[in-house]
């Protein structure tokens, strides 16, 4: 019996390893796929979506520019944002605490939108609708996580976050529609 | 767990070297000393490009460059990057296969032709890598794990050193070892799972649509199979742990079949890789993932598991360790940075500076093993074995040292909030947490080019060396 065990105790390294081994395997197929958050897209030309976020930008412009970028301040609800080489446009000024809906689609290669835990691929002809609701202490900042070319590593755009300036609810019904 | 049957395990070093030298024919001794040129090798031609680097980036010293040096940068700067991390690697996987026949063919092994073969057309690849370079020719693509020139003879040069590497590989596998032995074993793992990569990078130029943008093109034509290829890294350093432990103290970290187990288990991992090809859209997000959870979950275990076995022996033999070895330095210093390294993963934030703090760490620990195994075991087989001094002690020291500090200078600076990819204002250091590990990461970086440096010159001066003499 003595010996039975200690010829266990000598294996469990090598039984214990083969175990978690055997679980890795199994187990990767399925356990990443579960949490990842499918977003809602649709298609649409890049002309198309070009005119969409021109006409936010003429509405909602703050007069700001950062980087020779215009700085727009939407009302909660729709929102657009257009990725090229290599920039996210134009520069968002967002309410703390209020809800958006970002349309965001790439206008010439493959790029990708990061921000927070949310890593979408976007693929030039299709728009993704990604809720996003920024804290009162958030600085988000939004990164292309697909190779793009060259300056790549620079495609990185933050969001302003400012405090609310009116009732949470007040353009969330006239933007709902917008799309 | 603690004992290994492996057929030179419990031999102090010199029993090892007189194993490898009595099966190291003079026709294998040759390639043997060949692809540790080429790996060595590539380390400095990847220290003179980062010189030229800094040339391209420094008035009136860029003007003394032949080249326009504002394209130059990227071009000079996309070699270096092969052939520190992937020439380089390779070339030592070409140099343990070399090894690994010798032993498990006894010095006579079949297709014996394919060793000097494969040398030529690894060197050939690597000076096409680098003709391309000095021509200032193809656009230079950033992409993940091998950028490239965007050039046919790029693309070729990286191709013909593929396969140069792949045909000792094959040889190794045509000569099968002992299973029971470390580098027989291991180095024949190694080499399937390369085998796997190279089968990715071949199904992934079939796949990719003809008129991809060509940043897309190059980031999936290597994603896949550069993932497997840090399989084959880890492998490799695996098998280095083990052989050093055994050079350094006579014993081995884990036992002969929980070390088969891991290797086994590294190359059952890659298996699948070729299959995502066809499961999922290459150009799709899945394919992404599909690799990156390749690495979560098949390259966390193995190396964990060895880390502990190093540790417990590290313990057991505390008191008594040969700090001027250096089997010993390259183990040590080699699992430190990597554990630390690895723990640093847990913590990964895709904007900030953990993520590089996470990756540099495990490089410089494959590094680490890489050289320790290159001083301890390659260098003395071929009778061009270095001193083992205070300059040697220094050199692991200050690689391995520096390589920490940067590590955890750009993870406390990660930690604090200081965005990856950025320089300059847009780093944001506004506070003293963020400007002493900025600081620390910077010294780090000095200190362990240093050690590097220190490296190439020993280990290259006695490869050059007419003479096979030791000392």
């Amino acid at each position: 019996m003595a010996d039975a065990m200690a010829a266990i105790r000598g294996r469990l390294p090598l039984l214990l390893t083969a175990l978690a081994l055997v679980a890795l395997m199994v187990g990767m197929p399925t356990w990443r796929y579960d949490d990842r958050p499918e977003f809602p897209r649709y298609a649409i030309s890049t002309d198309a979506f070009e005119a969409k976020v021109d006409a936010m930008v003429r509405d909602h412009s703050t007069g700001a520019e950062e980087d020779g970028m215009p700085v727009v301040h939407p009302p909660p609800g729709d929102v657009y944002l257009l990725a090229r080489r290599w920039q996210f446009y134009p520069v968002l000024e967002l309410e703390a605490g209020r809800s958006y809906r970002l349309h965001v689609a790439s206008v010439d290669v493959l790029h990708g939108f990061h921000v927070g835990d949310v890593d979408v691929l976007l693929v030039p002809g299709a728009a993704t609708v990604v809720p996003f609701n920024p804290g009162a202490s958030d600085r988000p900042v939004i990164q292309c996580s697909e190779f793009c070319g060259l300056r790549h590593n620079r495609m990185t755009a933050w969001v302003r976050v400012v405090p609310a300036t009116a009732a949470p609810d007040q353009h969330q019904g006239a933007a709902a529609g917008a799309r | 767990m603690l004992h290994s049957r492996d057929p030179l395990a419990g031999a102090p070093a010199s029993a090892w070297l007189t194993a490898y030298d009595a099966s190291l024919t003079a026709p294998l001794r040759r390639e043997l000393r060949g692809w540790s040129l080429l790996a060595v090798g590539s380390l400095a031609v990847a220290g003179v490009l980062a010189l030229l680097l800094v040339m391209s980036r420094t008035p009136k010293l860029q003007d003394l460059l032949p080249w326009p040096w504002e394209s130059f940068f990227y071009t000079a700067l996309v070699t270096h990057v092969v052939f520190s991390f992937v020439v380089w690697y390779v070339a030592f996987l070409g140099a343990a296969a070399v090894l690994a026949t010798a032993r498990s063919a006894a010095g006579r092994p079949r297709l014996a032709a394919l060793g000097p073969a494969g040398l030529w057309l690894g060197v050939a690849g690597a000076a096409l890598l680098i003709g391309v370079t000095l021509a200032d020719q193809g656009e230079a693509s950033l992409n993940n794990y091998v950028p490239v020139l965007s050039h046919p003879l790029y693309y070729a040069g990286l191709a013909i050193l593929g396969v140069g590497v792949a045909l000792p590989v094959v040889r190794l596998l045509a000569n099968p070892g002992r299973i029971g032995d470390t580098v027989e074993f291991g180095v024949a793992a190694c080499g399937v799972a390369y085998l796997v990569a190279l089968l990715c990078f071949v199904i992934a130029w079939m796949l990719l649509p003809p008129g991809t943008d060509i940043a897309a093109f190059n980031e999936r034509l290597f994603w896949g199979g550069g993932h497997v290829l840090q399989f084959v890294n880890t492998g490799l350093m695996m098998m280095a742990w083990q052989s050093l432990a055994v050079m350094a103290f006579g014993e081995a970290p884990v036992d002969r079949r929980l070390y088969w187990l891991l290797m086994a288990g590294l190359v059952v991992f890659v298996l699948p890789g070729p299959i995502f090809y066809f499961t999922f859209d290459i150009l799709g997000l899945a394919h992404r993932y599909a690799f990156t959870d390749l690495l979560w979950y098949g390259l966390s275990l193995p190396p964990a598991v060895m880390i502990l076995g190093v540790f417990v022996l590290l313990w057991r033999w505390r008191g008594t360790w040969p700090w001027r070895s250096p089997a010993f330095l390259g183990l040590i210093l080699s699992v430190l940075v990597f554990a630390v390294g690895g723990v640093f993963g847990f913590f990964l934030g895709v904007s900030d500076t953990r993520t590089p703090s996470h990756y540099h760490a495990v490089i410089g620990g494959v590094n680490l093993a890489f050289m320790g195994l290159m001083v301890a075991l390659m260098l003395p087989v071929l009778g061009r074995a270095v001193k083992t001094g205070r300059w040697v002690w220094a050199q692991f020291c200050l690689y391995g040292f520096g390589q920490l500090l940067w590590s955890v200078g750009m993870f406390l600076a990660g930690a604090a909030g200081v965005p990856r990819k950025t320089a300059g204002v847009e780093q944001g250091l506004d506070s003293v947490g963020k400007l002493v590990s900025m600081a620390m990461t910077g010294t780090g970086g000095l200190i362990a080019v240093l050690g590097g440096i220190l490296f190439i010159w020993f280990a290259l001066r006695r490869l050059l060396a007419r003479e096979a003499i030791d000392g």
